[in-house]
């Protein structure tokens, strides 16, 4: 756990894609490994609570997870696990159904017990489960930054522009960080971006932002049948490259 | 003196700007008042964001009522035309983009308090509640004059719990004046086929029921309807998967 608090509470930036097997995870797990290489305090949550694996890509065995928060009360802090990345994870579980659809009185306490944390860290990184379920929305409502990524595969956008559509019209989020994945050149990132982004602006009046291409690139499938960070396996990728001006661009957000 | 006489009628006019308008990638909004007759055009251009026509085709009715607002009674009348005139141009163009989004629009009138004898309400009072509520308006909204007593705020894409809460929350920023307003609220969904001057009359007659019943009252209209709002539209996909055809 971190010893030292940050001046002012941490941003909250929730990665989701609508559809899933578009590489959030991966993403997630990257992005706070650039982060904290950068010297940011991060927390990465797994959001997607009863089908985790930010654990299997970090290449971590978790016995404890937030279910022990929700269900016996456990401190959240005690259950923040350190990765050799340099950030904290807190795991979630894998095969528990209850954990994909928690109560309202459950989600409103287990945002009382995130927010009492959020002071130790820069930058919070939810990584959501797949869809458009209650804890992909909520967790959507929860986060002050919106990552969406998206792939060239039209069920990619076709998923990705619902969700941001649902969020829109229940929630009122107007402003979108998209991120283009698994793309063959520069040009096809900037084609699926102008795509989803000219639809939105068109039918939802919302702004979105590109923060950038991740290729599609061996290093990536090397480093997940590895289960570590590509930005550790393969810091020359260009994979880790772009995810590393990701980072920088959130910062500078 | 022949030259004056052979000036067009000023609504051919209108027209043939209309049809020129076509020919020059202009979008040309028609200003009517309830009828068929047409009293204006804007031309905008295409481009614009909506946000941007919306709030220029409201600006353009507060700056008609402004200009008038020193002319005798007659001139007032005019100017009430001219307002509600831009706000069903405003309406016309924002139920068409909720058709194609299926979104809800709502609209919400607000009762201002009398200040002089013919009962109609001072153009500062307007300005001052327009001034009070604009901070409170996300960016896709806006604040348009509706008539002499009233003002219209345009929620797009907002449903009846949230069109709710943020009349409440516009009702508590003009409450800081000396009267508490009064609401009227309506919901528009897609699949119903309102036009705009049916829309502003659905939620006009909730103004007065509100209105009847004082006090700072806020009543709505909304047919019961399943949530149908966030389902993608067969537009919306067509033109999402547009620049794949490209290839």
């Amino acid at each position: 756990m971190p010893s030292q608090h940050t001046s002012q509470q941490a941003r909250k930036i929730c990665i989701s894609s609508g559809k899933g097997g578009v590489g959030k995870t991966s993403f997630a797990v990257n992005l706070a490994a650039s982060l904290a290489s950068k010297r940011q305090k991060v927390l990465l949550i797994d959001g997607d609570l009863g089908l985790a694996n930010a654990d299997v890509l970090l290449g971590l065995n978790v016995r404890h997870t937030v279910r022990e928060n929700i269900e016996e009360g456990r401190d959240l802090a005690d259950l923040l696990l350190p990765v050799p990345a340099g950030f904290h994870l807190l795991p979630a579980t894998s095969g528990v159904p209850e954990m994909a659809n928690l109560s309202f009185e459950e989600q409103q306490e287990l945002t009382r017990a995130l927010e009492a944390i959020l002071d130790r860290f820069d930058f919070v990184l939810i990584d959501t489960a797949a869809g458009i379920g209650d804890s992909v929305l909520w967790f959507n409502a929860w986060a002050d930054t919106n990552v969406v990524i998206v792939s060239p595969d039209p069920t990619s956008m076709a998923d990705a522009y619902a969700l941001i559509k649902v969020l829109v019209a229940r929630h009122k989020k107007n402003l979108f960080h998209l991120v283009t994945n698994s793309v063959h050149s520069p040009e096809e990132g900037q084609e699926v971006f102008a795509g989803l982004s000219g639809v939105a602006a068109r039918f939802l009046r919302i702004a979105a932002s590109h923060l950038g291409t991740l290729p599609h690139d061996g290093a990536v499938l090397r480093a997940i049948r590895s289960r570590k960070p590509f930005l550790l396996e393969a810091p020359e990728s260009e994979a880790s490259r772009a995810v590393m001006q990701i980072a920088d661009k959130i910062l500078a957000l | 003196m022949k030259e004056r006489e052979q000036r067009p009628d000023p609504a051919l006019f209108l027209l043939e700007a209309e049809q020129q308008a076509r020919h020059h990638r202009l979008a040309a909004v028609r200003l009517q008042n309830g009828g068929d007759a047409l009293l204006g055009l804007a031309l905008l251009l295409p481009d614009l964001p909506p946000e941007t026509a919306r709030a220029l085709l409201s600006q353009a009715g507060c700056l008609l009522a402004a200009q008038t607002t020193n002319r005798p009674a007659c001139g007032l009348d005019q100017a009430g035309n001219n307002e509600q005139a831009a706000l069903l141009a405003l309406l016309q163009q924002e139920l068409a983009l909720h058709r194609e989004s299926r979104l809800p629009c709502s609209l919400l009138l607000l009762s201002l308090p009398p200040a002089n004898p013919k009962g109609k309400a001072a153009p500062r009072t307007r300005c001052q509640a327009i001034t009070a509520i604009e901070p409170l308006l996300d960016h896709q909204e806006s604040v348009a004059p509706c008539d002499a007593n009233a003002l219209a705020v345009l929620l797009p894409a907002t449903s009846l719990g949230k069109a709710r809460r943020r009349a409440a929350a516009i009702q508590a920023a003009l409450a800081d004046g000396p009267h508490l307003s009064c609401c009227g609220l309506s919901v528009c969904h897609a699949h119903e086929p309102l036009t705009a001057q049916e829309f502003l009359q659905r939620t006009r007659l909730e103004l007065e029921r509100a209105t009847a019943l004082g006090n700072g009252a806020l009543c709505h209209a909304a047919l019961a309807t399943v949530d149908e709002s966030c389902q993608v539209t067969v537009e919306e996909r067509a033109e999402l998967f547009s620049f794949l055809a490209k290839d």
